[in-house]
Formats: structure tokens, sequence, C-alpha cells
């Protein structure tokens, strides 16, 4: 606590610093300045540096170079604290001048600067940060997000499992923050519709390193069908490896949220979990033309296998590329620029075809996976199913949806008979294709 | 029922034990220097790393608990000789300045050269299996974390009580002038102390990089709790450590069980009424 008040104290002085640092401007004529704002170094250090790595392979392969102009990409690391985020994304504003931001991994981070973004009139394009209502409740025309909501994967996967499955009750445990409320939201809602009729939810303070006597207070006696992890990154490895070691995975399977499995976490995961359920917006064999193609020049460039959150990354920077490229590189007039990057072509995209829909959000491919064993001996998540050109509000109108209160610890709520009739019937629900089809 | 409450008091020893062996540390050296070492943290982080390195090269765990502890001290013997020694006319506060330098050094250093995704190291196979006693099944290494966490209270103990390097050690905290006229090398004994309390945190890196994981902003989560610790228990005191893990392990485990969105909330509690009722902590001394 006393550390933490000592490095707030701190930030006027290293600001400060930084004014006195500041080169004299540059050939701003001839520059575009793009700025990635993420948590390069804290809990999600790994998911800031996957991210970076998609970024780069873009701007690289475009040469930082377009319509004549040189990208100049201005790095931020907020270290995954909101108002670090918030002061970082103003110094980019006021100081660095920048003509679109970019960056973000997650849920709060990206409610902040989104909300701190507005009325500055700057595109802003977050790469990982999922929340649903920066392209929803809170949606202003600057906000263009070509990657994904959180609860977009988990209403497909939580209605394959009791559609498909027939699961009944789920016992969710999740990382008390607003990136796992609306990958729960979408869950039940999902699971609910499909004729499911429980999804109790726990909550735990993020980061929590001993999960022992959380997972010790599982009620085996209460007939749960399975238990959902709600967390990611080094939670969900602390997390899945202490469910092994407590021997529940013999007792009661195990599902994850969409990062949960996520690769190079996974890699720290007992193999125990092998045949373990969850949906994403990308497989690690994914095997079209388009990924290949991606998957190769990143592993060639980067030495390890790309994630999802490289792969968001790599697309939103191409969105931004392109759509200054479709300006001739005149980015001066932003809501041109915004424009722009709502009419990109994403068809190419290495995961699957992208379009964007009226709020800037994608409608993409979501694919079911399970974590399985390669030839290697090394898990991957391989894909079972895909549902097609889903979008942010799942097979809802889009109006019923957003009537709905936010996405919250208890909202929506975990019984099928407390859910509104309305979020149980839609006109069209999913269809799953085979996996590569 | 029951056998859940066991399971529970069994979690909270787990923790109480890791958090004593990195409270125990910090403890000593404060109540010796007058110094929080804000780098505590990012010692235990880099004992961690270094114990899985090792562990990558010798495939032996004990070898890498030692190895670990053996170069968080030699890292704690540089900085004190190296940088406290030479700001210690600047008194605590520049001296408590430079630890947290350091730990964001450290911390990015780490960053670099092991990455940002989390790992863990692997426990012994012969300590890692479940354990059933009186047909009651519990993970094995954590059994082996409470014994070595044991061992290290009875031999501090020793070394406090029980040696002439002790007994300078505790007559220093008193009155280090005194101590110092009488002849003996203080600035020696602050090394030497720097160097324990920077041991025990490299082997409590490795103890929980194997039952829990290592990854970046762990060495910030574990300061908060060390310091926890240590404010309960009363700065200085290796008691007062003592009491205040076992208390705050069995605060998480049971918040964790009945109310994990509490949690956080419940770990404070208890230090924000120490701090209103008796600031000195537990077992402290009124400075």
């Amino acid at each position: 606590m006393k550390y933490k008040a000592t490095r707030t104290t701190l930030a006027p002085l290293v600001v400060a610093a930084g004014i006195i640092a500041m080169p004299m401007g540059a050939s701003a004529a001839d520059e575009i300045k793009i700025g990635m704002l993420s948590a390069f170094t804290g809990t999600f250090a790994s998911f800031g540096q996957l991210q970076k790595e998609g970024a780069v392979m873009a701007l690289e392969e475009w040469n930082y170079k377009v319509a004549g102009k040189t990208i100049k990409v201005i790095y931020a690391d907020d270290q995954l604290d909101n108002e670090l985020a918030v002061t970082k994304a103003k110094q980019l504003v006021e100081q660095d001048k920048v003509d679109v931001v970019t960056g973000l991994v997650s849920g709060d981070e990206g409610l902040s600067v989104a909300s701190y973004m507005k009325g500055k009139d700057i595109p802003i394009v977050p790469m990982y940060s999922a929340s649903e209502d920066s392209t929803m409740r809170k949606w202003y025309p600057f906000v263009v997000r070509p990657t994904w909501t959180g609860a977009q994967p988990m209403d497909v996967f939580g209605y394959w499992l009791s559609k498909v499955k027939g699961l009944k009750k789920i016992y969710m445990i999740g990382e008390d923050y607003s990136y796992p409320y609306n990958q729960a939201g979408g869950f039940k809602r999902g699971f609910l519709r499909g004729g499911g009729v429980e999804v109790t939810t726990v909550w735990h303070p993020v980061p929590t390193s001993d999960y022992s006597s959380i997972i010790s207070s599982i009620p085996l006696d209460k007939k749960y069908d399975a238990v959902l992890y709600n967390g990611a990154g080094s939670d969900a490895v602390a997390f899945v490896k202490q469910y092994v070691e407590f021997g529940m995975q013999s007792k009661i399977p195990l599902l994850g949220q969409s990062n949960t499995f996520e690769k190079p976490d996974l890699d720290s995961m007992p193999q125990q979990i092998v045949g373990a359920y969850s949906a994403h917006l990308t497989a690690d064999d994914m095997n079209t033309p388009n990924w290949n193609k991606f998957r190769d020049a990143f592993q060639k460039r980067w030495q390890h296998s790309p994630s999802a959150a490289s792969e968001f990354a790599y697309g939103s920077m191409e969105l931004i590329l392109r759509a200054i490229k479709a300006r001739n590189g005149d980015v001066t007039d932003k809501a041109a620029l915004a424009a722009a990057m709502h009419k990109v072509d994403l068809s190419d995209e290495p995961r699957g075809p992208v379009a964007l829909d009226e709020y800037n959000a994608a409608i993409e491919n979501v694919y079911i996976r399970e974590v399985a064993v390669g030839s290697d001996g090394v898990m991957y998540n391989k894909g079972l199913f895909t549902a097609k050109n889903v979008n942010q509000f799942g097979p809802y109108d889009s109006k019923i949806y957003m009537k709905q209160p936010s996405d919250g610890p208890s909202s929506p709520p975990d019984l099928r008979a407390d859910m509104p009739r309305e979020m149980l019937e839609v006109a069209k629900d999913y269809e799953f294709v085979p996996f590569g089809k | 029922m029951n056998q859940h409450i066991l399971i529970l008091v069994l979690n909270g020893l787990t923790q109480g034990a890791l958090f004593f062996v990195l409270g125990s540390g910090l403890t000593l050296a404060f109540g010796l220097m007058r110094i929080v070492n804000m780098s505590h943290g990012a010692f235990y982080l880099l004992g961690g790393y270094m114990g899985l390195t090792v562990l990558r090269l010798t495939g032996n765990w004990t070898v890498a608990l030692v190895a670990a502890g053996l170069s968080i001290a030699l890292l704690g013997l540089l900085v004190e000789r190296g940088l406290l020694a030479r700001i210690r006319a600047g008194g605590d506060l520049s001296q408590t300045l430079l630890t947290i330098a350091l730990s964001m050094i450290i911390a990015d250093m780490a960053l670099a050269v092991w990455g940002g995704h989390t790992q863990s190291i692997r426990s012994p196979a012969a300590l890692s299996g479940p354990v059933t006693v009186f047909g009651f099944t519990y993970p094995g290494f954590r059994y082996v974390l409470m014994a070595i966490s044991a061992a290290i209270a009875f031999g501090l103990w020793l070394l406090l009580y029980r040696t002439r390097f002790g007994i300078a050690v505790r007559a220093s905290v008193d009155d280090r002038e005194t101590v110092s006229a009488l002849g003996v090398r203080i600035d020696i004994i602050y090394s030497l102390m720097f160097m324990l309390s920077a041991f025990l945190s490299g082997i409590a890196g490795v103890l929980g990089g194997t039952y829990l994981q290592l990854s970046p902003g762990e060495d910030t989560t574990i300061l908060t709790y060390s310091l926890v610790v240590v404010i309960v228990g009363g700065l200085g005191s290796l008691m007062g450590v003592v009491v205040s893990s076992l208390i705050l392990g069995q605060i998480l485990s049971f918040s964790l069980a009945f109310a994990p969105q509490m949690s956080m909330f419940l770990v404070f509690v208890p230090m924000a009424i120490v701090l209103a009722v008796r600031p000195e902590g537990l077992f402290g001394r009124r400075l």
C-alpha cells in the first residue's frame, strides 16, 4: 500500500522530467503519430508484449510508411493501472499530439481511456480491451474496435454447452472486474437461452495467488455439471494448477473463459486439463491461407507462435494503416479518418473475415475449442466448431440487448427463472459448423 | 463439512508459512537497520526466477532452492555495501526510496530476461503428489512448505537467541552507538543481516514459485502482503511475524472460501485496527 502511494507521488515528477526532455518539434507534416498505450509491465505484461509484437509486425510490413508519410509509434506503459492509463493517454494527446490512440489490453483500462478520450475527437482503436460498452452503451463515433467484446464468444460458448452438450448447471469462479463480468454476461445469456438452468458466480480479487480455499469450497454435492474458471494470465495458471493438484479435475470437469487456456499460459499448465473447452476468435490449429501466411511470418519474426492478442493487434494496426492510406495520408480531419476506418475492408483478416457493425464493432467467426496435445507433446487449443458472422449483440436485437443493464457481478441473473423473457427467445440462433468448414 | 474446514485451515497454514519466510527477513532487517526494504518483493520474484533457471539446468529442486537463496543473498550484500551503506548519512527516507527504485529496476530486468508470461517451478516429484493421512488427502508439497517454514523459524530463533551474533544483533537494535563503542563492527552486522533477509526472500521466491506461480506483478502483490504481516506483527519483531502470518493466512483462506469478493478488504481490516489501537503492532515496541 505504502509502495503504491509513493509511486503515485512520483508520477508528477516523472511527467515534469518528460516535459523538459521533450524534443523540439519534428517535421510534423510528413509524420503521422500513433500512440500505443498498453500494459507492457505488471500483471498483464505478457498480453502487452504479445500485442506489441503483432502491431510491430504490421508496421514492418508497411515499412513504417503510408502514402508517403512516416508512421511514428509512441509506446506508453500504463502497468494496467487505470489512473496511470488516463495520465498516459493525456500525455499522448496533449504533449505528443498523436493522431490515433491504440493498444489497450484490459476491460477497465479500455473503459477509462475511452471515457477520457471522449470529446478529444481523436480516433481510438482498442486492440484487446473487450468491455462491450465501449462499442455499445458508451460508444461514440471515434471508437473503432475491429476485435471483440467479452460477451461475443461467450454467448456462443454458453449456448453450445447447454443446447448441444446438454449441461444444466455451471459453477463459475471469476476475476472481479469488468472484462470477466462481460464474459460471464455473455455466457449466462447463451447458456440459459440454450436450456441451462443455473450459472452460479463467485468473484475473487485480482490478483489472487492461492486459490486452494476457493477450489476446496466448490460444492460437489450440489450436482454442478462443470466449473468454469473466468480468469486469465497468471491467475489462470495458478488456478488451473491448483485445481489439478487438489484432484478436482477427476471430480468435475473444468471449462475456461476465452483467455484462460491461451498460449503461452497454456504451456505452464498441467496436461490433466486436456479436453477442457473454451471459445475464442482464434484457434491454434486454424488452417486457412490468410492464417497460415500470418502465422508463418509471425513465427519467423518472433520465434514463437501467435496468440489471439497478437493477431488482434496485427489486425487493428492494419486497419489504422489502411484507413490512413484511404485518406491518402491526410489525418488532419479526424472524423474523416474514423469514418475511413469504418470502411476498411478486413475480409482478409488472418483469423477469418471481419466486418464492422454500425457501432464500429467486429462481426466475425467464433470458434469453440478444446485443449488437445499435439504430436510434439505440447498442448494447444484445437478448433471443434465455428459459429459464423457473430456480432456483438449475438442473436439478439440490438435495442432489446442495450435495454438490459450493463453486465456486472450479479447481472444478468444467475437463474434461468430470473432472466427476462425477451432474453430467452430469439428469432434465429447460432448454427455450428464443424471447424474448418 | 469438517473436512472442508480442515482443508481451509491447512490452506491458511500454507499461506501463513510463505508469509512467515517473507516477513521474517523484512522485519529483521528493519529492526536492525530501520529501513523498510521496498525491493523485498522484487528479491522474491528474482529468487523465484533464479530457482527456475537453476532447476532447468540441474533438474534438482533442492539445489535450485539453495542457489536462489544464495544468489539473492549475494545481491543483498552488493546492495547493502554498494548502495545503502553509501547513503546511510542521508537517513531512512533516502534509503527506502533507493529500495523502491531498485525494485522497479529489478522487476523490469526480470521482465526482459524471463519474459512476461506466467511460469512456475515444478515441485520435486517425490514431494508433489497428494499425501493421504487418516483418509484425508492434501497436496504433499504444501506439507513440505510448512515444514521448511517451521525449520526457518526455529533456525532464526537459535541464531538470534543462542549465538554471539544474535546477542550483538539484539544489542544493536537497542543501542547501536553503545554496541559500536564496545568494539562490535556494526557495519558487518548490517551487511550480514541484510544478506540473511535477502536470502530468505530468495528462498521464499522458490517456495512461492513452486506452489503458486511466477509472473511480472507478483513482486508488488507479495510485497503488499509482507508489509501487512510486518506492520500487524510489529516492525522488528520475529514473534510478531509468526503470529501475524498465521492470522493473515487463516483470514485469507477463510475469506476466499466464504466471501471471496471481500478477501482483500478483510486482509486490511486487521491492519487498520492494529494501526488504530496499537500503532507499534502486536509485538512491536514503541520507537
